[in-house]
Protein backbone atom coordinates (compact mmCIF):
# COMPACT_ATOMS: atom_id res chain seq x y z
CA UNK A 1 0.00 0.00 0.00
CA UNK A 2 1.33 3.47 -1.19
CA UNK A 3 1.62 6.17 1.90
CA UNK A 4 -1.24 7.92 2.73
CA UNK A 5 -0.79 11.27 4.75
CA UNK A 6 -2.66 10.62 8.17
CA UNK A 7 -2.96 7.07 7.74
CA UNK A 8 -2.86 4.97 10.66
CA UNK A 9 -0.72 1.88 10.83
CA UNK A 10 -3.16 0.12 13.29
CA UNK A 11 -4.68 -0.70 10.17
CA UNK A 12 -3.13 -4.35 9.21
CA UNK A 13 -5.22 -5.17 12.42
CA UNK A 14 -8.58 -7.51 10.94
CA UNK A 15 -11.12 -8.54 12.91
CA UNK A 16 -12.55 -12.06 11.96
CA UNK A 17 -16.38 -12.19 11.30
CA UNK A 18 -18.11 -12.81 13.99
CA UNK A 19 -20.33 -16.24 13.46
CA UNK A 20 -22.92 -17.28 14.86
CA UNK A 21 -21.77 -19.85 17.67
CA UNK A 22 -19.84 -16.62 18.83
CA UNK A 23 -22.46 -14.67 18.68
CA UNK A 24 -23.45 -14.78 22.52
CA UNK A 25 -24.35 -11.75 24.78
CA UNK A 26 -20.94 -10.25 26.34
CA UNK A 27 -19.12 -11.60 23.72
CA UNK A 28 -16.26 -8.67 22.79
CA UNK A 29 -14.38 -7.96 19.48
CA UNK A 30 -10.85 -7.25 19.27
CA UNK A 31 -9.64 -3.64 19.88
CA UNK A 32 -8.88 -1.27 16.96
CA UNK A 33 -6.39 1.60 17.56
CA UNK A 34 -6.92 4.57 15.16
CA UNK A 35 -4.23 8.07 15.53
CA UNK A 36 -2.56 9.85 16.49
CA UNK A 37 -5.17 12.12 14.68
CA UNK A 38 -3.95 14.26 12.54
CA UNK A 39 -4.91 17.65 10.81
CA UNK A 40 -4.52 15.79 7.22
CA UNK A 41 -7.07 13.57 8.53
CA UNK A 42 -9.63 15.89 9.65
CA UNK A 43 -9.14 17.73 6.06
CA UNK A 44 -9.44 14.42 4.26
CA UNK A 45 -12.76 13.93 6.11
CA UNK A 46 -13.94 17.39 5.48
CA UNK A 47 -13.54 17.06 1.82
CA UNK A 48 -14.79 13.30 2.00
CA UNK A 49 -18.03 13.89 3.94
CA UNK A 50 -18.91 17.24 2.79
CA UNK A 51 -18.50 19.25 6.30
CA UNK A 52 -16.54 22.20 5.99
CA UNK A 53 -17.25 24.21 9.06
CA UNK A 54 -14.35 25.78 9.90
CA UNK A 55 -13.80 24.67 13.81
CA UNK A 56 -12.65 21.95 12.36
CA UNK A 57 -10.04 22.99 9.82
CA UNK A 58 -9.53 26.91 10.45
CA UNK A 59 -7.10 27.04 13.33
CA UNK A 60 -7.27 30.62 13.56
CA UNK A 61 -11.18 30.80 13.60
CA UNK A 62 -10.88 27.90 16.31
CA UNK A 63 -8.78 30.17 17.92
CA UNK A 64 -10.98 32.82 18.05
CA UNK A 65 -13.69 30.93 19.43
CA UNK A 66 -11.52 30.03 22.28
CA UNK A 67 -10.50 26.33 21.64
CA UNK A 68 -6.73 25.36 22.01
CA UNK A 69 -6.57 23.72 18.55
CA UNK A 70 -9.41 22.60 15.60
CA UNK A 71 -10.85 19.42 16.28
CA UNK A 72 -12.46 16.21 14.42
CA UNK A 73 -15.61 15.93 13.21
CA UNK A 74 -17.50 13.47 15.42
CA UNK A 75 -18.59 11.84 12.12
CA UNK A 76 -14.72 11.15 11.49
CA UNK A 77 -14.50 9.04 14.69
CA UNK A 78 -18.17 7.19 13.73
CA UNK A 79 -16.33 6.23 10.35
CA UNK A 80 -12.65 5.18 11.98
CA UNK A 81 -15.35 3.05 13.96
CA UNK A 82 -17.53 1.62 11.01
CA UNK A 83 -14.04 -0.07 9.96
CA UNK A 84 -14.16 -2.40 13.15
CA UNK A 85 -17.84 -2.44 12.92
CA UNK A 86 -17.89 -3.86 9.19
CA UNK A 87 -14.88 -6.32 9.73
CA UNK A 88 -16.55 -8.19 12.38
CA UNK A 89 -20.28 -8.10 11.90
CA UNK A 90 -19.82 -7.75 7.50
CA UNK A 91 -21.34 -4.90 5.87
CA UNK A 92 -23.89 -6.95 4.09
CA UNK A 93 -25.33 -8.14 7.75
CA UNK A 94 -25.26 -4.78 9.33
CA UNK A 95 -28.98 -3.10 9.75
CA UNK A 96 -28.55 -0.22 12.32
CA UNK A 97 -25.60 1.81 12.99
CA UNK A 98 -26.01 4.55 15.73
CA UNK A 99 -23.55 6.80 17.30
CA UNK A 100 -23.82 9.26 20.11
CA UNK A 101 -20.90 11.86 20.53
CA UNK A 102 -19.24 12.59 24.56
CA UNK A 103 -16.43 14.66 23.55
CA UNK A 104 -14.15 16.35 21.17
CA UNK A 105 -11.32 14.53 19.46
CA UNK A 106 -8.41 16.69 19.22
CA UNK A 107 -5.04 16.61 16.41
CA UNK A 108 -3.01 13.87 18.64
CA UNK A 109 -5.51 12.04 20.16
CA UNK A 110 -4.88 8.36 19.82
CA UNK A 111 -9.03 6.16 20.08
CA UNK A 112 -9.47 2.84 20.97
CA UNK A 113 -12.41 1.06 20.17
CA UNK A 114 -14.28 -2.23 21.04
CA UNK A 115 -17.29 -3.85 20.73
CA UNK A 116 -20.04 -5.87 23.22
CA UNK A 117 -22.47 -8.26 22.38
CA UNK A 118 -25.75 -6.96 24.46
CA UNK A 119 -28.57 -9.20 23.01
CA UNK A 120 -28.98 -11.94 20.80
CA UNK A 121 -32.81 -12.35 19.29
CA UNK A 122 -34.23 -13.73 15.80
CA UNK A 123 -35.68 -10.58 13.61
CA UNK A 124 -37.25 -10.96 10.51
CA UNK A 125 -36.53 -14.06 9.93
CA UNK A 126 -33.00 -13.49 10.80
CA UNK A 127 -30.36 -14.28 13.47
CA UNK A 128 -29.30 -10.86 15.08
CA UNK A 129 -27.20 -9.26 17.50
CA UNK A 130 -27.09 -5.72 19.17
CA UNK A 131 -23.90 -4.58 19.76
CA UNK A 132 -22.51 -1.73 22.17
CA UNK A 133 -19.77 -0.29 20.94
CA UNK A 134 -16.98 2.53 22.72
CA UNK A 135 -14.89 4.85 21.89
CA UNK A 136 -12.58 6.22 23.98
CA UNK A 137 -9.85 9.05 23.94
CA UNK A 138 -5.72 8.87 25.04
CA UNK A 139 -7.08 9.41 28.28
CA UNK A 140 -9.76 7.45 28.48
CA UNK A 141 -12.77 9.24 29.02
CA UNK A 142 -15.44 8.46 26.38
CA UNK A 143 -15.76 10.03 22.98
CA UNK A 144 -18.06 8.16 21.37
CA UNK A 145 -21.10 5.37 22.68
CA UNK A 146 -22.54 3.74 19.19
CA UNK A 147 -25.01 0.57 18.85
CA UNK A 148 -25.14 -1.68 15.83
CA UNK A 149 -27.46 -4.42 14.93
CA UNK A 150 -26.40 -6.91 12.55
CA UNK A 151 -27.54 -10.40 10.95
CA UNK A 152 -24.69 -12.98 11.94
CA UNK A 153 -24.44 -15.94 9.49
CA UNK A 154 -23.49 -19.48 10.33
CA UNK A 155 -20.50 -19.04 7.58
CA UNK A 156 -19.43 -22.38 6.17
CA UNK A 157 -17.16 -20.66 3.99
CA UNK A 158 -14.88 -17.75 5.41
CA UNK A 159 -15.67 -14.73 3.48
CA UNK A 160 -12.04 -13.13 2.17
CA UNK B 1 -32.89 30.84 17.82
CA UNK B 2 -34.62 27.91 15.93
CA UNK B 3 -38.18 27.94 15.12
CA UNK B 4 -39.97 25.43 16.61
CA UNK B 5 -42.70 25.62 13.89
CA UNK B 6 -40.29 23.74 11.86
CA UNK B 7 -40.95 20.56 13.22
CA UNK B 8 -42.54 18.22 10.71
CA UNK B 9 -41.96 20.28 7.55
CA UNK B 10 -39.77 19.22 5.11
CA UNK B 11 -36.77 21.86 4.36
CA UNK B 12 -34.60 20.76 1.68
CA UNK B 13 -33.99 17.65 -0.82
CA UNK B 14 -30.96 15.89 -1.30
CA UNK B 15 -29.95 13.62 -4.76
CA UNK B 16 -26.81 12.22 -5.14
CA UNK B 17 -25.07 9.54 -7.59
CA UNK B 18 -23.09 6.87 -5.60
CA UNK B 19 -19.92 7.01 -7.46
CA UNK B 20 -16.96 4.04 -6.79
CA UNK B 21 -14.51 7.32 -7.08
CA UNK B 22 -16.12 9.23 -4.35
CA UNK B 23 -17.01 5.84 -2.06
CA UNK B 24 -12.77 5.39 -2.39
CA UNK B 25 -12.14 8.83 -1.61
CA UNK B 26 -14.65 7.95 1.51
CA UNK B 27 -13.07 4.95 2.67
CA UNK B 28 -9.52 6.45 2.28
CA UNK B 29 -10.49 9.29 4.68
CA UNK B 30 -11.78 7.08 6.99
CA UNK B 31 -8.68 4.77 6.94
CA UNK B 32 -10.82 1.43 5.60
CA UNK B 33 -8.79 -0.20 3.02
CA UNK B 34 -10.86 -3.36 2.51
CA UNK B 35 -10.76 -4.35 -0.75
CA UNK B 36 -14.63 -4.32 -0.77
CA UNK B 37 -14.69 -0.92 -1.42
CA UNK B 38 -11.74 -0.69 -4.28
CA UNK B 39 -12.20 -3.98 -6.27
CA UNK B 40 -15.64 -5.12 -7.97
CA UNK B 41 -14.47 -8.83 -7.29
CA UNK B 42 -14.29 -8.59 -3.36
CA UNK B 43 -17.56 -7.27 -3.33
CA UNK B 44 -18.91 -10.07 -5.53
CA UNK B 45 -17.48 -11.84 -2.70
CA UNK B 46 -19.95 -10.13 -0.43
CA UNK B 47 -22.93 -10.51 -2.73
CA UNK B 48 -22.69 -7.43 -3.83
CA UNK B 49 -23.54 -6.06 -7.36
CA UNK B 50 -21.28 -3.08 -7.42
CA UNK B 51 -18.78 -1.18 -5.00
CA UNK B 52 -20.41 -0.75 -1.86
CA UNK B 53 -20.90 2.36 0.14
CA UNK B 54 -19.48 2.19 4.10
CA UNK B 55 -21.79 2.51 7.00
CA UNK B 56 -21.26 6.03 7.42
CA UNK B 57 -21.28 7.09 3.45
CA UNK B 58 -24.79 8.97 3.22
CA UNK B 59 -23.45 11.97 5.20
CA UNK B 60 -21.23 12.12 2.26
CA UNK B 61 -24.96 13.61 0.59
CA UNK B 62 -24.11 17.06 2.39
CA UNK B 63 -21.93 17.82 -0.39
CA UNK B 64 -25.56 17.89 -2.78
CA UNK B 65 -28.36 20.16 -1.22
CA UNK B 66 -30.55 20.96 -4.04
CA UNK B 67 -30.31 24.78 -5.11
CA UNK B 68 -32.61 26.54 -2.83
CA UNK B 69 -30.90 24.42 0.42
CA UNK B 70 -27.55 25.54 -0.81
CA UNK B 71 -28.19 29.40 -1.01
CA UNK B 72 -29.84 29.29 2.38
CA UNK B 73 -26.58 28.09 3.62
CA UNK B 74 -27.25 24.48 3.93
CA UNK B 75 -28.96 22.35 6.56
CA UNK B 76 -27.58 24.36 9.59
CA UNK B 77 -28.72 27.85 7.41
CA UNK B 78 -32.08 26.99 6.95
CA UNK B 79 -32.85 25.47 10.70
CA UNK B 80 -31.40 29.31 11.71
CA UNK B 81 -28.42 27.54 13.78
CA UNK B 82 -25.41 29.63 14.84
CA UNK B 83 -22.09 27.79 13.38
CA UNK B 84 -20.07 28.37 16.45
CA UNK B 85 -22.66 27.16 18.70
CA UNK B 86 -23.56 24.26 16.96
CA UNK B 87 -21.87 20.80 17.81
CA UNK B 88 -22.78 17.19 16.56
CA UNK B 89 -25.03 15.34 18.66
CA UNK B 90 -26.35 11.84 17.43
CA UNK B 91 -26.25 10.27 14.02
CA UNK B 92 -28.12 6.69 13.57
CA UNK B 93 -28.73 4.89 9.92
CA UNK B 94 -31.13 1.97 9.35
CA UNK B 95 -30.17 -0.29 6.09
CA UNK B 96 -32.90 -1.32 4.08
CA UNK B 97 -30.40 -2.60 1.80
CA UNK B 98 -26.79 -1.68 1.51
CA UNK B 99 -26.14 1.26 -1.07
CA UNK B 100 -23.87 0.22 -4.05
CA UNK B 101 -22.08 2.62 -6.51
CA UNK B 102 -24.80 3.32 -9.55
CA UNK B 103 -27.33 3.89 -6.90
CA UNK B 104 -29.49 7.26 -7.00
CA UNK B 105 -30.12 8.18 -4.22
CA UNK B 106 -32.38 10.73 -3.12
CA UNK B 107 -34.80 12.18 -0.25
CA UNK B 108 -36.45 15.03 1.55
CA UNK B 109 -34.98 16.18 4.92
CA UNK B 110 -37.82 16.48 7.37
CA UNK B 111 -37.51 18.13 10.93
CA UNK B 112 -38.22 15.45 12.93
CA UNK B 113 -37.74 16.93 16.37
CA UNK B 114 -36.82 20.52 18.38
CA UNK B 115 -36.23 19.29 21.94
CA UNK B 116 -34.93 21.83 24.54
CA UNK B 117 -33.15 21.27 27.34
CA UNK B 118 -30.81 23.17 30.69
CA UNK B 119 -27.18 22.62 29.78
CA UNK B 120 -24.76 21.41 32.18
CA UNK B 121 -22.87 24.89 32.35
CA UNK B 122 -26.03 27.03 32.44
CA UNK B 123 -28.24 28.02 29.83
CA UNK B 124 -30.71 26.30 27.39
CA UNK B 125 -29.51 23.87 24.91
CA UNK B 126 -31.58 22.98 21.80
CA UNK B 127 -31.38 19.81 19.83
CA UNK B 128 -32.34 19.16 16.40
CA UNK B 129 -33.13 15.97 14.89
CA UNK B 130 -33.73 15.81 10.82
CA UNK B 131 -34.39 12.54 9.19
CA UNK B 132 -33.83 11.76 5.38
CA UNK B 133 -35.62 8.42 3.82
CA UNK B 134 -33.07 7.65 1.32
CA UNK B 135 -34.98 5.98 -1.77
CA UNK B 136 -33.32 4.80 -5.17
CA UNK B 137 -34.15 5.28 -8.81
CA UNK B 138 -36.48 2.67 -8.30
CA UNK B 139 -38.32 4.32 -5.23
CA UNK B 140 -37.62 1.95 -2.11
CA UNK B 141 -36.13 2.81 0.67
CA UNK B 142 -32.36 2.12 0.88
CA UNK B 143 -31.29 3.74 4.04
CA UNK B 144 -32.98 6.13 6.79
CA UNK B 145 -30.79 8.40 8.40
CA UNK B 146 -31.01 10.40 11.55
CA UNK B 147 -29.21 13.25 12.53
CA UNK B 148 -29.17 15.23 16.07
CA UNK B 149 -27.68 18.47 16.45
CA UNK B 150 -27.17 20.31 19.63
CA UNK B 151 -27.08 24.44 19.78
CA UNK B 152 -25.24 25.35 22.80
CA UNK B 153 -25.77 28.48 24.85
CA UNK B 154 -22.81 29.62 24.38
CA UNK B 155 -19.76 29.03 21.42
CA UNK B 156 -18.35 25.73 21.41
CA UNK B 157 -14.99 27.19 23.20
CA UNK B 158 -16.15 28.74 25.97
Amino acid sequence: MSFVPGASMENEVVAARLTAAQAVEGATSPVYLEGPITRTDIVRYAGAGGDFNPVHHDEEFAKNLGLPSVFAMGLLGAGFLSRLVTDWLGLRNLRFFSVRFATQMWPGDVLQMSGTVSRVYEEAGERRVDVEFAVTNTDGGSVIKAKATAKVEPYAEVPA
Amino acid sequence: MVDDSKVGQVIGHLCFALEAGKIHEFTAAIHDYNPLYRDPEAAADEGFAAIPAPPTFTVASNHFPDQALERQGGILGVLGLDLPRVLGGEQSWTYHRTPIAGDVLEGDIRVAAIERKPGRQGGEMTFVTTEIVFTDQQGEPVVTQRNTVIETASTVGT
